[in-house]
């Protein structure tokens, strides 16, 4: 790894060899969608092609996420209950989960990642709720992908990133400082490059590439603070984890923004906590 | 091969295209419907009702979805959905067993809770439900349903976005309506109870206004009401003082009076303080003369303060004017409040009492008025809140030396009210001085000419007069009537203003008194009357009012009804002479002859209905020789001085003998000059001593000292009007 000669953003999210590229089913998934034509069941005709994706969307439907007064049996009932928009963002959630492989063991596990990801969806969700947001997924699935282009990173530079890792316990300062520092950009930076890449909506890609700066998102600010929000909840919490292990500080304003009381903090948090263990195991767990 | 390839390659191309133009007409068409939702117009749906509303996203989402029938469920007052609106309207039926079905199954409650479409089958089995929530950020308002033919599977999804944005649009123009129709409702409301309000504060104000008219008008009745018993009370005891009582007699009288006093002086305190603080008190302005005002107000204070052995001084600077402009009663309040105050807190030392004018050239007049006592003085704190209402230095304070705690307040509040200050400075232990800084107007010469000419007190003796006495209390009318005819007048009463008037037709009279407030015809109406007789027949009788109200305002309305002077409740006997005296004096020659009995006759106590001084029986005695009538008189004031040094010493040592001897000369000259106040007065001390019952020589040796003054300026008046 020349160490002497910058990587740029770009450089680093265009090696093909390195950096995933979108799962194929999602992307037909998203032609079906917005193609004229297409029902109802041509929509759960792609989704049941992948039947580890069917298996998780029809456990994450009955789950408390959604608390269904009945059992959800089939796609097509999913699609219909859930609703189309939610669907495909819970797709896009689990099948990105599969994507990042062969990421160092010593720089973070996946099942930790994960954990944190989820914790951080579950709040930014909850936290959705409460500003009484229509399409709830949408945060969910931001959540997710907050952190992913620390996996990117990790992928890329694993030598920097335990070097920036060590600094970063050794001086107590957040990890994302020392990105920004030793490469001039930091980890939701390449993130919202790569969901950029992905075609993905920027209703998702801008609150990722904002989530440490959320008051300098200029489309969806009010999503990206409920995001840096969410993200320290989790931090907070403890709920897995990163790589980075400080808290990052509260933007002054992101807050206030959700005009939440501080009273119904510990009722979001008992939220969190409670679909926690059940939609990771959803999301993440073997499935069965 | 190459034109297969080529043929299918078309084919895929030509479908392809075909796609993007559907793809792209179908994005026209949903624009096209999404931009028709300002269709919606507040304003409009606000006349036409929510009906316009619902016609208007029907039409919308025809377009998009081909429904065979739609309705909206709209959220009644018990939270319940009712079918507002259907379309075709015999689809009614349907719907309701449609939406009891999805009510059922929970796909309804579902719904109501997601903000997409809920596409599910119906009960219909031919046909598909969707159910849509019409919701805004605040609230749930209803439920879109609409029903289409086929199943759902084959519905498509493309449209269900577009949807979602319809029924929102829907929602919130059915919310503006409905925040529109409120808003017009508070407006009504608020406007309706303004005008209740302003109704109600419009009662609250008559209300207060009367309930402050009705306080003033108590505030005068009540001084009215409490000074007439408290009158009756002080008057009878005087009069009582006057008769023959034994020693323990005499000292339970003087107890009632002193009470009597103690209370009167309570409740002028309150009356006056309720009275500056209702606004009420009003300033007068009059010549006076300043050394008088000081010697008349503080000569009570002043035997107190002496009998009890504390050096009293009065000191008015050369600077200060003789004659100034200004409410002489207000200063005499003020000071007689401060003296007061220094004599009940001194025990012994001195109080002096001093008057300045500040060097202030240009200034208006200024007056220094300064009362230092040696008393027990106090702390810098209390000094700080002496001078608020009901505060005295500590509760301990009233216990040993009474009072209401007002004297220093009305005296601030006084002063404040002439616009000058008062101000305090006291050591505890040595004694405290009050400064109070009046503003005065330099009376003009006229009116200086006037007050210098007036007849000091004591004024001489009046003649048997015919006085028309008119009150409507009968303790008034007896305690009025006795004094006067013991001063040896003849007196009519009348119990009303007309009695009064009708007495004045009839008889010939030389004084009336009228008091203010009588039944029938008060007496402000009764001296109009009187005086519009008089223009008829010619004359002016003085009229003297009676009246408890000594506001200035008061008094202007007497003297603008044509009265002549006026004289305060409760009556004092000898303010009563006096006014009378000087009445009479204007149509009497001051030497009126006297009978002799009367005066020679030792009445005990009761000597203010005799004169100081019989002229007549002196130069009888000295057989008409008026030319030696100063020789005597003087030779009889140089002796007096002597025995008063002495008899100063023998009460000191409570020495019997020396009293009954000194008292004894005394009584014994003031005979021969024919003094017989001063001789009644000897003679009480003489009687007291030679008893050996009384300890009461300290108040009578004052008064003796008292009656020798008066007798002093007495004479001074006659030996200088006859000499000439």
């Amino acid at each position: 790894m020349p160490a002497n000669k910058p990587l740029t953003l770009e450089e680093l999210l265009s090696d093909i060899s390195a950096v995933p590229s979108l799962p194929l089913l999602y992307s037909r998934l998203d032609e079906a969608i917005n193609h004229p034509r297409s029902s109802i069941g041509d929509i759960a005709k792609v989704l049941s092609e992948d039947q580890g994706l069917t298996a998780r969307i029809l456990k994450l439907a009955n789950s408390p996420l959604f608390g269904y007064f009945s059992k959800i049996d089939t796609i097509t009932q999913a699609v219909t209950i859930i609703g189309i928009q939610q669907v495909r963002d819970l797709a896009l959630a689990i099948s990105v989960m599969g994507l990042f492989k062969g990421i160092p063991e010593d720089l973070i596990t996946m099942e930790r990642f994960w954990r944190h990801s989820i914790g951080s969806a579950l709040a930014a969700r909850v936290l959705a709720t409460s500003q009484r947001e229509s399409n709830l997924e949408r945060f969910f699935v931001a959540g997710i992908l907050h952190d992913i282009g620390r996996l990117v990173l990790f992928i890329r530079l694993p030598e920097l990133c335990r070097e920036m890792i060590e600094i970063s316990g050794k001086e107590h300062r957040c990890l994302y400082e020392i990105e920004r520092e030793r490469l001039g950009f930091d980890h939701a930076d390449v993130g919202g490059g790569l969901l950029r890449r992905w075609k993905l909506p920027l209703r998702v890609a801008e609150p990722v590439e904002f989530h440490h700066r959320s008051n300098r998102a200029e489309q969806f600010p009010r999503e990206s603070a409920v995001l840096h929000c969410a993200n320290l909840l989790a931090h907070a919490l403890e709920l897995g984890g990163s790589g980075d292990n400080s808290v990052p500080p509260l933007i002054d304003g992101s807050w206030e923004h959700l005009a939440i009381s501080p009273f119904q903090l510990s009722h979001i948090v008992a939220q969190i906590d409670k679909q926690l263990n059940e939609i990771t195991t959803a999301l993440y767990g073997a499935p069965s | 091969m190459i034109r297969h390839r080529l043929t299918s390659d078309l084919q895929t191309l030509t479908e392809r295209v075909r796609f993007l133009e559907e793809t792209n007409q179908h994005y026209v068409t949903l624009l096209d419907i999404v931009a028709a939702c300002s269709d919606f117009p507040s304003s409009m749906a606000e006349l036409l009702g929510n009906e316009h509303i619902f016609q208007t996203a029907f039409a919308l989402t025809k377009r998009l979805i081909p429904f065979e029938a739609m309705a909206i469920f709209m959220i009644d007052d018990e939270a319940d959905f009712k079918l507002s609106w259907c379309e075709p309207a015999d689809s009614r039926e349907q719907f309701e067993s449609e939406v009891s079905t999805a009510i059922q199954s929970g796909s309804f409650s579902w719904a109501i809770n997601q903000n997409h479409p809920i596409v599910n089958p119906a009960a219909d089995p031919e046909r598909t439900l969707v159910l849509h929530v019409l919701a805004t950020h605040s609230r749930i308002r209803g439920m879109f349903v609409g029903l289409l033919s086929g199943s759902h599977v084959s519905l498509a999804v493309s449209t269900l976005s577009a949807l979602s944005i319809i029924v929102t649009y829907t929602a919130f123009a059915l919310e503006n309506t409905a925040l529109y129709a409120m808003l017009r409702d508070h407006l009504h409301n608020m406007e309706q109870k303004v005008q209740e309000r302003t109704a109600e504060l419009e009662t609250a104000r008559t209300l207060a206004e009367m309930a402050t008219k009705a306080k003033s008008v108590f505030l005068a009745t009540m001084s009215h009401e409490i000074r007439t018993p408290m009158n009756g009370i002080i008057g009878m005891a005087e009069l009582l003082s006057g008769t023959t009582l034994d020693n323990e007699q005499q000292r339970y009288l003087s107890n009632i009076t002193i009470s009597a006093d103690n209370l009167m002086e309570i409740i002028n305190d309150i009356l006056d303080f309720s009275k500056i603080e209702a606004g009420r008190m009003e300033l007068a302005t009059h010549a006076f003369n300043l050394s008088d005002l000081l010697d008349t107000a503080l000569l009570p204070l002043r035997i107190k303060a002496e009998s009890g052995g504390v050096t009293f001084q009065v000191n008015i600077a050369d600077n200060c004017p003789a004659v100034i402009s200004g409410d002489s009663s207000k200063l005499r309040q003020i000071l007689v409040n401060l003296v007061g105050n220094a004599v009940k807190f001194t025990r012994q030392g001195s109080i002096t009492v001093h008057c300045t004018k500040p060097d202030s050239p240009h200034a208006p007049l200024q007056l220094l008025f300064s009362v230092s006592d040696t008393g027990i003085g106090m702390s810098p704190e209390v000094c700080k809140r002496i001078f608020h209402p009901f505060i005295q230095a500590d509760s301990s304070t009233s216990r040993s030396y009474g009072g209401t705690g007002l004297g220093l307040a009305i005296s601030r509040k006084l002063t404040d009210l002439m616009g000058g200050n008062i101000s305090v400075e006291s050591t505890p232990g040595s004694g405290s001085t009050f400064s109070v800084l009046l503003p005065f107007d330099i009376a003009p010469a006229e009116e200086v000419t006037a007050v210098a000419a007036q007849p000091g007190s004591p004024v001489p003796p009046s003649a048997a007069l015919t006085i028309l006495l008119a009150d409507d209390v009968p303790i008034n009318q007896e305690l009025a009537r006795i004094i006067l005819e013991k001063a040896g007048h003849a007196v009519s009463v009348a119990s009303n203003g007309l009695e009064a008037v009708e007495l004045f037709k009839k008889g010939r009279f030389d004084i009336v008194l009228m008091d203010m407030q009588m039944p029938e015809m008060d007496g402000l109406q009764a001296t109009r009357a009187i005086r519009a007789l008089e223009t008829g027949k010619g004359g002016h009788i003085p009229i003297i009012a009676m009246t408890a109200n000594v506001q200035e305002s008061d008094r202007e309305k007497c003297r603008e009804a044509g009265m002549d002077s006026f004289i305060s409740k409760p009556l004092r006997r000898q303010t009563l002479t006096e006014m009378i005296s000087r009445f009479s004096a204007k149509f009497h020659t001051p030497d009126r002859p006297a009978t002799p009995d009367r005066l020679l006759k030792p009445d005990i106590t009761d000597t203010s209905d005799l004169p100081p001084f019989s002229r007549n029986e002196l130069l009888e005695r000295l057989g008409g020789s008026v030319e030696l009538l100063p020789k005597f008189i003087g030779m009889f004031i140089n002796s007096l001085s002597e025995p008063l040094l002495k008899l100063t010493d023998a009460i000191e040592n409570d020495s019997h003998d020396d009293i009954h001897r000194l008292a004894h000369t005394i009584k014994g000259s003031a005979a021969n000059i024919s003094a017989p106040r001063i001789m009644n007065a000897a003679t009480v001390l003489d009687d007291m001593a030679r008893n050996n019952t009384s300890r009461d020589y300290h108040r009578q040796f004052h008064l003796l000292k008292t009656e020798c003054d008066t007798f002093i300026h007495f004479v001074g008046d006659i030996t200088s009007t006859s000499t000439i």
